[in-house]
């Protein structure tokens, strides 16, 4: 007797397992179903969005083709001027500090000679006055190199000399200019 | 009766879970993950193209609010300061033009063509390129020197001087009188974008 009950919980217990593991293999089954469909679905409404922005995308380049005067004009604007700025900076520079300098030549002293090249200036000063080129070789000269404005690395004294005629001094000054 | 269904009938609590566990392994091999490769690529498509969208409308919204007066008059003034080609008869008005105004003689003029950058390209872009100038002034002092480039870089506002040699009332000077071809790939780009600060302050820098 009690081997019959002990054989019917077991029948049970089978029973249950089997129907459990039927179950959950459905239920993976069922899972993997939902998730592949929602795959196709998301694929159909994503194929669907890219035709929608081809089209927009399209209408918007027919847009742009019915100014495309307008488009070429700006359009050069902006590669003339990506050019210029690589060198007009620079080109400026050598306006400004050729006025500047000259600006800082005091009364009583000219400049006979400009030489330029590259990043130097090089002026030939003469002065019928010593008194004058002097303040300007000693203190003038201290000025410039300070201000910063300028930009001058470094300057250079070549010669200091006495002319004959007209009677006077002379000297040349070569300024170097930073890049 | 037939023996497989027999033998099914006897099993099938078993059978049954096994084939829906191997129909849901054929299927995530053979549908769902090449399925999941192929939407990452559509995803990343669709959003080079929304990307590619946006771009299009940013450059349309922004061509349509500019003035066309305003935007002939830059494109002049840029053109007229950066020539697309070598211009000898702008070059020898500029410099005539110039020599009057510092009150010196233009006595002769050489011109070269050459590109001062060896390498034209520098990353894709392509750089200006320079006509060599050579001229001989007569009557021209320190002063008038400084008075001619004055009036040069208005003339010609992306000229300047490489070398000058002023005395004894001659002049000697190498110029550089920059141009620069068309750039049709740049023109043609698809993707238009605002004056950047810079070109903006380059633009009001250019004057005449």
């Amino acid at each position: 007797m009690s081997d019959q009950i002990n054989l019917l919980k077991t029948e049970k217990t089978v029973r249950q397992k089997t129907s459990m593991f039927f179950n959950i293999c459905l239920g993976i089954l069922i899972l993997v179903i939902a998730v592949t469909a929602g795959e196709i679905f998301y694929r159909i409404y994503l194929n669907t969005r890219i035709n929608a922005v081809d089209l927009e995308q399209q209408e918007t380049s027919q847009q742009i083709k019915h100014i495309d005067a307008k488009r070429v004009k700006y359009q050069t604007l902006k590669e003339r001027l990506n050019a210029i700025q690589k060198v007009y900076p620079e080109i400026k520079k050598f306006s400004t500090r050729l006025s500047e300098l000259m600006g800082t030549i005091p009364a009583g002293i000219s400049v006979t000679n400009v030489i330029t090249e590259g990043q130097t200036i090089e002026f030939r000063l003469y002065s019928a006055n010593l008194a004058s080129l002097n303040t300007f070789l000693t203190s003038d000269l201290n000025d410039i190199s300070k201000s910063k404005g300028l930009g001058v690395s470094k300057i250079t004294i070549n010669t200091i000399g006495i002319n004959l005629n007209p009677a006077g001094y002379s000297t040349s000054v070569k300024f170097t200019f930073n890049k | 009766m037939d023996p497989i269904l027999k033998f099914y009938k006897k099993h099938d609590q078993i059978l049954l879970p096994i084939l829906f566990l191997l129909g849901a392994i054929l299927i995530v091999f053979e549908v769902t993950m090449p399925s999941f490769s192929e939407l990452t690529t559509l995803r990343a498509d669709m959003q080079s193209r929304e990307q590619k969208l946006k771009t299009y409308k940013n450059s349309y919204e922004l061509l349509n609010s500019l003035n066309e007066a305003t935007l002939n008059e830059e494109v002049t003034k840029a053109r007229q300061a950066l020539p697309p080609d070598k211009d000898p008869g702008a070059i020898y008005l500029a410099i005539v033009a110039s020599a009057t105004k510092a009150q010196s003689q233009l006595k002769a003029l050489s011109l070269r063509l050459g590109d001062i950058y060896k390498k034209g390209d520098q990353g894709g872009e392509k750089l200006p390129q320079v006509v060599l100038t050579g001229i001989k002034l007569e009557g021209m002092n320190a002063q008038q020197f400084e008075v001619f480039v004055a009036s040069l870089t208005k003339e010609f506002p992306l000229s300047t001087i490489a070398s000058a040699n002023i005395n004894n009332e001659q002049g000697d000077i190498d110029l550089w009188f920059y141009y620069l071809p068309y750039n049709l790939s740049f023109i043609n780009t698809e993707n238009i974008t605002p004056l950047t600060a810079e070109e903006q302050a380059t633009l009001r820098s250019i004057q005449f």
